[in-house]
């Protein structure tokens, strides 16, 4: 298959494809899935869990388990259902390290991280959308502090130093920049559902 | 430092991963004293983990790479890998069919995945094809059963046998077909792919996806559902439960009554009584609303199908199972049990490949396999009982024909259509659920749902229409297909292009008796209602055609009429 053929497969002929044993007809399935999935695991995975670890995890069991789906079925809350598996075993296995809770999260944001876990799937799709649209409209000396904390992941201290300002100072950006951002996708969300009532 | 900047001050260190162990009890118990900075933590922990996917050096495309790099380049289904695993297992031990449970407890301790334990049962599980052992021979509760399966599968593991314990405080993934669980207090359980379940007690169940109905008869009242956002009691009735990805919960009385309440119980509760249905929203917030109640949410049984059948054990070395005794056929919600000698046979009347074929290994296919070296009428060889005797590989067609076959040879210019044909030695009734078994033997590893077919009419008329069988009622890996004994395989040395070709033409063993070895009988039920015949017409003959899938052709050895 050409891999631009991929782009132009829907779900459905994708899913046949991949079930008759053409295994790269799989990419048009992970290329459409991938965004919404890997946003909704960001919203749920608690400290400690490598969020594209588990949606890696779940495509290959979903692809491992593809000769199980039956058309007609909604592929979407197949595939998701095997993420929130995959994830409650790691969340699971996690839990019972002994040293997770002093290693990775106090144990109230994993409970209330549980508990968001009924939200829509594509409701985390939709704010990473809005967290998009948010970015840009960041001034460029902002915006140079994400693509130093999450893309270049350089230490705070170091961008202290390139900074001039304290390690204090650099941390309170941060928070606020957060925050902005924070409000941005709320004040977006609420715009959103003002349009659509 | 007020109690905010502190909090600001450690939330931010925790997010950048420089919080010791004590001032993490320090944020917890901040998080803990107001509820409102645990909201705040919340939100910010999600923003940094989705600021990681946008902004961090992960792009989609090389999650993509990654992902498929990670999936095998080869596109054999995975029940291909796990058998080839199986091999490895039985060929270490070299006493497979008398593993201990000392060498189970020894390979459960040295393999550390489910998946790799589901090898291992699936390994037990055809030790001995006539004594099984339990495949969930851990910690159990007994009271608790897989009454029934129809064409389940489960995530990391195989399809349990039926009548073998449900593992109490385990999550089972049911990502197709339905099963049925019996509980010790007569309550009875049908659960529906896609789901996530639970089995907490005798008496409750926790369902976390997807959908079931519930059957609590006298003695049973009390039976807990629990989902994520809310508890179902029974109180004597049948009820339908779903719970869909967010959580939200439907709940359907068709008779008797149930109570819903909140999750912990802390609230009190609503009953709702037969042809009553609510809604349960979110999860904090009990929110409750009536909802149009469907009563075709609530399933009494689960869809007709072949249950299982029994075989005689060949007295050669290696046993295996070879001539069908009895067979279990649900039609129409009954179970109903046949001898075999009650059941009709059919005479092959049609064999007609176009040309010859050749397998992977550049070998001609075989079409005849017998359990003897030679079949005195291999027009019966779909009849004569034995699972390891039959016509196979026959031809084919991607769509099935659509107008009567012809089953002629007899003039060169108008070729016979490829596929067999069959005659019943009695006519078959169309009755409520299968009225045809289907018997095709399958190789490990094969088509783990065996192979797909065509069933057509042999004399169309207005209102019929062939029928694709994709998937069998009993699989390669249902506990209930059985290992056969060994047989022999025959390739002709000429195309076969009809009954003739097929019964007469000169052909050569190519396999040797060991052949039975890897081969399992898969079983599938064939309504004629699906193929348009009216409720009480009868029918004599059959059409038959391989459906060109892959490379591998449908291998029929017994097919039968019920009564």
């Amino acid at each position: 298959m050409q891999s631009e053929d991929i782009y132009e497969l829907t779900i459905q002929d994708a899913i046949r494809r991949v079930q008759g044993g053409e295994t790269a007809a799989f990419e048009a399935i992970v290329r459409h899935f991938e965004r919404p999935l890997r946003a909704w695991l960001a919203g749920h995975a608690p400290p400690g869990i490598d969020v594209d670890e588990i949606a890696q995890q779940s495509f290959i069991a979903a692809y491992s388990s593809l000769a199980d789906f039956s058309a007609g079925t909604n592929f979407a809350s197949w595939l998701f259902t095997i993420a929130k598996y995959q994830l409650r075993t790691e969340t699971t296995r996690l839990r019972r390290l002994a040293d997770y809770h002093s290693r990775y999260a106090p144990v109230l944001l994993q409970q209330a991280l549980e508990a968001s876990g009924q939200e829509g799937t594509e409701l985390w799709d939709t704010r990473l959308g809005y967290l998009q649209e948010c970015i840009k409209q960041l001034g460029k000396d902002l915006s140079q502090y994400l693509t130093w904390r999450y893309h270049d992941q350089i230490p705070i201290e170091e961008m202290a130093n390139s900074t001039g300002r304290s390690v204090s100072a650099v941390k309170k950006q941060l928070w606020s920049l957060r925050q902005k951002l924070l409000k941005c996708i709320e004040s977006r969300a609420a715009m959103s559902a003002g349009e659509s009532s | 430092m007020n109690t905010n900047d502190r909090f600001v001050e450690l939330w931010t260190d925790y997010l950048e991963g420089e919080l010791s162990e004590q001032q993490i009890i320090v944020l917890h118990e901040l998080l803990e004293q107001d509820s409102r900075l645990l909201q705040v933590a919340l939100k910010s922990y999600q923003l940094h983990r989705m600021l990681g996917l946008l902004v961090g050096p992960g792009s989609s495309e090389q999650f993509i790479h990654a992902t498929m790099k990670r999936i095998p380049l080869e596109s054999e289904p995975f029940i291909t890998k796990v058998l080839a695993r199986i091999d490895t297992v039985s060929g270490q031990s070299g006493k497979k069919a008398n593993r201990s449970i000392e060498s189970l407890g020894w390979i459960v301790a040295a393999a550390a995945s489910l998946v790799f334990l589901s090898w291992f049962l699936w390994d037990q599980r055809f030790a001995s094809t006539f004594t099984r052992s339990s495949p969930q021979a851990m910690v159990t509760d007994s009271d608790v059963r897989f009454e029934n399966t129809a064409r389940s599968k489960f995530l990391g593991e195989f399809s349990p046998a039926v009548g073998s314990a449900v593992s109490k405080d385990r999550e089972y993934v049911l990502t197709s077909g339905s099963i049925q669980i019996r509980f010790s207090s007569g309550a009875e359980a049908i659960i529906d792919a896609p789901a996530v379940f639970q089995v907490i007690s005798s008496e409750r169940l926790r369902l976390s996806i997807g959908s079931c109905s519930v059957y609590a008869p006298k003695g049973a009242e009390g039976f807990i559902v629990d989902t994520p956002n809310s508890k179902i009691v029974d109180r004597g009735t049948r009820f339908a439960v779903s719970v869909s990805e967010t959580a939200k919960t439907e709940v359907h009385v068709v008779e008797g009554a149930a109570d819903i309440y909140n999750r912990s119980g802390s609230e009190p509760g609503i009953r709702l009584v037969g042809k009553e249905a609510r809604s349960i929203d979110g999860e904090r917030d009990f929110d409750s609303v009536k909802t149009a109640f469907s009563p075709h949410l609530f399933r009494s049984q689960l869809a007709d199908r072949v249950v299982s059948y029994q075989a005689t054990v060949a007295s050669s070395p290696g046993g295996g199972a070879e001539d069908l005794t009895s067979i279990q056929v649900q039609r129409g919600g009954v179970l109903c049990d046949y001898k075999a000698s009650d059941l009709i046979g059919c005479d092959l009347t049609w064999f007609c490949i176009e040309e010859i074929l050749f397998d992977n290994t550049n070998m001609p296919f075989r079409h005849l396999a017998s359990k003897g070296m030679e079949l005195q009428n291999r027009a019966e060889a779909l009849s004569d009982l034995a699972l390891n005797t039959g016509a196979i590989n026959p031809g084919g067609a991607t769509e099935p024909i659509r107008s009567d076959p012809r089953v002629d040879s007899s003039d060169p210019e108008l070729p016979g259509t490829p596929g067999f044909a069959i005659r019943f030695r009695n006519p078959i009734m169309n009755r409520p659920g299968p009225d045809i078994v289907f018997f095709e033997i399958q190789d490990l590893p094969g088509a783990p749902d065996g192979d797909s077919f065509h069933v057509i009419p042999m004399k169309y008329r207005e209102g019929l229409k062939p029928l694709t069988i994709k998937a069998y009622d009993l699989t390669l890996t249902s506990p209930e297909s059985l290992k056969l004994a060994s047989f022999y395989l025959h390739s002709y040395r000429t195309a076969v292009s009809s009954l003739e070709a097929f019964s007469n033409g000169a052909s050569e063993t190519v396999a040797k008796p060991s052949t039975g070895n890897n081969y399992r009988a898969l079983a599938v039920g064939i309504d004629l209602s699906m193929m348009g015949y009216q409720e009480g017409e009868s029918i004599q003959e059959l059409f038959f055609q391989d459906s060109l899938d892959d490379r591998k052709h449908v291998d029929p050895v017994l097919i039968l009429g019920l009564p």
